[in-house]
Order: structure tokens, then C-alpha cells, then sequence
């Protein structure tokens, strides 16, 4: 049962870890929307070289396990490409592409929830088409990509626990690491269990005021 | 100001324009009536080259806007659009909506955009609703909205696709009562109407489209009340027989909406 004496001990090792947790999912989280925005835009664009790679991409990197995804970047590509990845940049590239393909798709979606009368009206006052995409779509399709972006934070937050397999050292490393110094694996779990409610809970809770504010009727 | 010379426009097999002629001149109101599938909003929208005309051409100020070295931004500052469905902006208020295109455009300094936008919305009688966003004005107050924005940019003419027909029939008074504010000012449009009483008053010429030609045109005295041709005729008769019911309202002070239409006895 819960050693409450281990408990009190580990927690604030453990909240140091889930800080490293919430840093590394904000880092992926901003890459994965910078990069799901271009792939959501190539993927509906008429040309095909823009479309057809980014329908690819997508494709790719939704079929293939995010954990095989993280070994391959941090294990394989390295050596074969000659370069050095910390654990650290392996995580965050790793979990930013790969959220990425998830974040085009919501993209893509709040885009196409646009009404087509809107972009006329944009393009009948002069604007072009990225001005109309930066001051007319983008702003309206953020707004109803909310809810999912919601979703999406939450699932790149539990889904950095992967990140400890390359020794990456978050909040369920750093558990591991109790574990095997106590021998008691209770305590540790659970404490870390509910670090991930207090941060998954806590994020829904903001973005869904967030959500609230930036309604606009 | 605007020559149309045998514009044509298929969609698939569809022939929907087959050589469409007809002049808008400075200052003047022309309507172009028909009835629905006539092709009347796709002139509109081959002229601003919303839509890709097939053939023939469109001379604005004697360039050609159909040859694809002209402008698109150019030529949509020259020529306002206000929709059927508004398609007001619903993330900005009605002040961000009339300024759209001063800002994001013409690249005008804020406080003067603003200024001007203001000077709009009064004209519209909305002075007081600057702050609001669309989602919470009736559909009267966002066309008028919309007439400000097209009007914010200062073009040479001003395209209006039924404007009023998707409107509850007590904002429609409103609304004509703008449209013909703007008309008074000088401003040369061109109106894809069903408001026949309205046209006959405000338009200088009118032209009657139907399956893609144009059937008749003339003065409002020649083609609604003496129509030489049959299909103008029976539209004429068709078209008074479903609007008799509607009261016009008579112009009332200026920048007011006019109350002739929700104001019972």
C-alpha cells in the first residue's frame, strides 16, 4: 500500500520530472502545429508536388507506432546519418513529427469548415491568397480547431511518457529511477499517475476557458 | 465605365452566359432581372473574376480586367461586391469588417481606417454597433455592413447580388434604403435584383436575362412597364403577381433606417 513517508520524499523529485514532461510536450506541441499548419496547407493545395508529398507524410507517420518512431530517431538514424541527438532532441523531433500528421488533419479540418462566401469576400476586396488564408480562414479555423487541439495536447502530454525509453528524463523515467532505488513500485506509479491527472486535467480545464474566450457569438 | 462584350461561361455542359453584352456607365444604376438559374450572379462574378469567363471580355475604363496580365488586386479595389449571404467576417467586429480591405489592403494607417470606418457606419445609421460582431446583428444590419465595407475602399462601382433576398422581408426596407443612399451619392452599380418595385424606381437601365442571353434591355419605363419581348413579358407578370403583397418603403431621413416596414398603422 502507500508508503506515505516515500511518498512525501519522492514528490518533489517526481514534480521536477513533470515539469521536464510539460517542457518537452510544449516544445513538440509548437513544432507539431508550425509543421501541421504547412502540411494541412500543402495537403490541400492543387499542386500535386505539395499535396501529394504531405499526403504521404501523413499517411507515414499516423501508421507507424510513435514508439518505433522514437527508437528509430534516437537508435537508428544517428550513425546512419552521422550526427548527434541528445535524448532531448530525439524526443522533441519524434513527438513534434509525429503530432504533426494528427495536427495537419485538424487543421485541415478547421479550414474546410470555413464557408466558401468567406474567402470570396476576402478576395473580392483585393486580398490574395495568403492574405486571405492569415486575415480570413486561419483565424475562423483555429478558432473551431480548438476542441481538437484540446485532445491533441492531452494525448502529446500522456504520449512524452515514451520519450523515457530513449532515457529522456521526465516524469515516468524519473519514476523508474524510485522504483528501482526503493524496490517498491506502488508509491512511485501512483504518484505518477496523478501528476499526469493534475497535469491533464489542469490543461483541459485552461483550454477549455480558452475555448470559452475565443468564441465569438 | 463597364462594357461587358459577348461574355460567355459554361460550367461543364452547361452554357450558362452565351454572349452576354450590355454597358454600366458612370454614375448609373443598371439591374440585371431574370429568373433564377438565368445566369444574372455569374455576370456578377465574372466580372470581379470570382469566376473564369469562358469568352468575350470586360472593359473597365477601356482595359480588358478579363486578360490575365490585369491586376486581380487592381481590379477588386475598382469593383465592391456585397453578397447575398453578407459573408461579413464573423470574427471581427462591423468597424474591423468595414475596414478590412483599408487595412489589409490599401494599407491605410489605423486611425484613419478608423476614422473612415466610423464615417461609414453612420452612413449606414450603425454608428453605435461598431463593436459588434456580425453573429449578433440581424440580417438587415449585416448588409448594411456589408455595404460599408464595400463601400470603405472607395471603388468605381459597386456589384450587388441579391442583396435583399436573403434578408426577413421587415430588414429588406433597410437595406434598399442604403442602396439607394449610395446610388444618390453618385456611385455607379450594378444590381442583380428580384426587388421590382425598387428597380423600377432606382435603376437608370435595366437589363432582362433569361437561359443565358440577354432577352431585353432598356429603360425601367420600356422593359418593365412596355416589354417589346414575350419571356419579358411573362416574367414581368409573374414576378408582379408574387411581390404585390410587399410594401416599399418610401425614403426617409438620412442615414435612418426607415421604419415603413416594421411600423404598422
Amino acid at each position: 500500500m502507500i508508503d506515505w513517508i516515500l511518498f512525501w520524499d519522492a514528490a518533489p523529485y517526481l514534480v521536477r520530472g513533470a515539469l521536464a514532461t510539460l517542457y518537452i510536450t510544449a516544445l513538440s506541441t509548437l513544432l507539431s502545429m508550425a509543421l501541421g499548419l504547412l502540411l494541412a496547407v500543402a495537403r490541400m493545395s492543387r499542386r500535386p508536388w505539395l499535396r501529394v508529398p504531405a499526403i504521404a507524410y501523413i499517411d507515414f507517420m499516423r501508421g507507424v507506432p510513435l514508439l518505433v518512431l522514437l527508437l528509430f530517431i534516437y537508435f537508428a538514424l544517428p550513425p546512419t546519418i552521422g550526427i548527434d541527438l541528445s535524448p532531448f532532441a530525439a524526443g522533441i523531433i519524434g513527438l513534434g513529427t509525429c503530432g504533426a500528421a494528427y495536427t495537419a488533419e485538424i487543421f485541415r479540418g478547421g479550414i474546410m469548415s470555413v464557408p466558401h462566401g468567406q474567402i470570396e469576400a476576402a478576395q473580392s476586396l483585393g486580398m490574395g491568397y495568403w492574405k486571405t488564408m492569415r486575415i480570413v480562414v486561419l483565424p475562423q479555423a483555429l478558432r473551431v480547431s480548438v476542441p481538437a487541439l484540446t485532445n491533441e495536447w492531452i494525448t502529446l502530454l500522456k504520449d512524452s511518457s515514451l520519450v523515457s525509453v530513449i532515457g529522456m528524463e521526465e516524469l515516468v523515467r524519473r519514476g523508474q529511477f524510485v522504483i528501482s532505488r526503493t524496490f517498491d513500485a506502488f508509491t512511485p506509479l501512483l504518484l505518477v499517475a496523478l501528476i499526469y491527472l493534475v497535469l491533464t486535467y489542469g490543461s483541459s480545464f485552461i483550454l477549455n476557458r480558452l475555448e470559452k474566450r475565443l468564441s465569438y457569438d | 465605365m463597364i462594357e461587358v462584350q459577348g461574355l460567355t461561361k459554361a460550367f461543364g455542359h452547361l452554357e450558362v452566359l452565351r454572349s452576354i453584352d450590355f454597358k454600366v456607365d458612370k454614375g448609373q444604376v443598371v439591374a440585371i432581372i431574370g429568373s433564377s438559374g438565368s445566369g444574372k450572379s455569374t455576370v456578377l462574378r465574372c466580372i470581379n473574376r470570382l469566376e473564369k469567363a469562358d469568352g468575350g471580355c470586360v472593359l473597365l475604363k477601356g482595359e480588358n480586367v478579363l486578360d490575365k496580365h490585369y491586376s486581380l488586386t487592381r481590379l477588386r479595389q475598382q469593383i465592391g461586391m456585397v453578397f447575398q449571404q453578407f459573408n461579413l467576417f464573423p470574427h471581427m467586429t462591423a468597424l474591423e469588417n468595414v475596414i478590412a480591405g483599408l487595412v489589409h489592403v490599401q494599407h491605410a494607417s489605423k486611425a484613419e481606417a478608423t476614422e473612415r470606418g466610423f464615417e461609414l457606419l453612420a452612413r449606414v445609421g450603425l454608428k453605435d454597433k461598431a463593436d459588434v460582431r456580425p453573429g449578433k446583428l440581424s440580417g438587415g444590419q449585416q448588409q448594411r455592413v456589408a455595404i460599408a465595407r464595400a463601400l470603405a475602399t472607395n471603388p468605381d462601382v459597386i456589384m450587388f447580388d441579391e442583396p435583399t433576398s436573403a434578408l426577413d422581408p421587415e430588414t429588406i426596407g433597410e437595406v434598399l434604403e442604403v442602396m439607394r443612399a449610395v446610388a444618390a451619392d453618385g456611385m455607379t452599380m450594378l444590381v442583380v435584383s428580384h426587388e421590382m418595385e425598387f428597380t423600377r424606381e432606382l435603376a437608370d437601365w435595366i437589363v432582362f436575362m433569361d437561359e443565358g442571353v440577354v432577352v431585353e434591355s432598356g429603360p425601367p419605363s420600356q422593359v418593365i412597364d412596355n416589354p417589346k419581348m414575350e419571356r419579358t413579358r411573362a416574367f414581368v407578370r409573374k414576378l408582379a403577381s408574387s411581390h404585390a403583397a410587399v410594401d416599399i418603403p418610401e425614403p426617409s431621413g438620412e442615414g435612418q433606417p426607415p421604419h415603413a416596414a416594421t411600423t404598422g398603422s
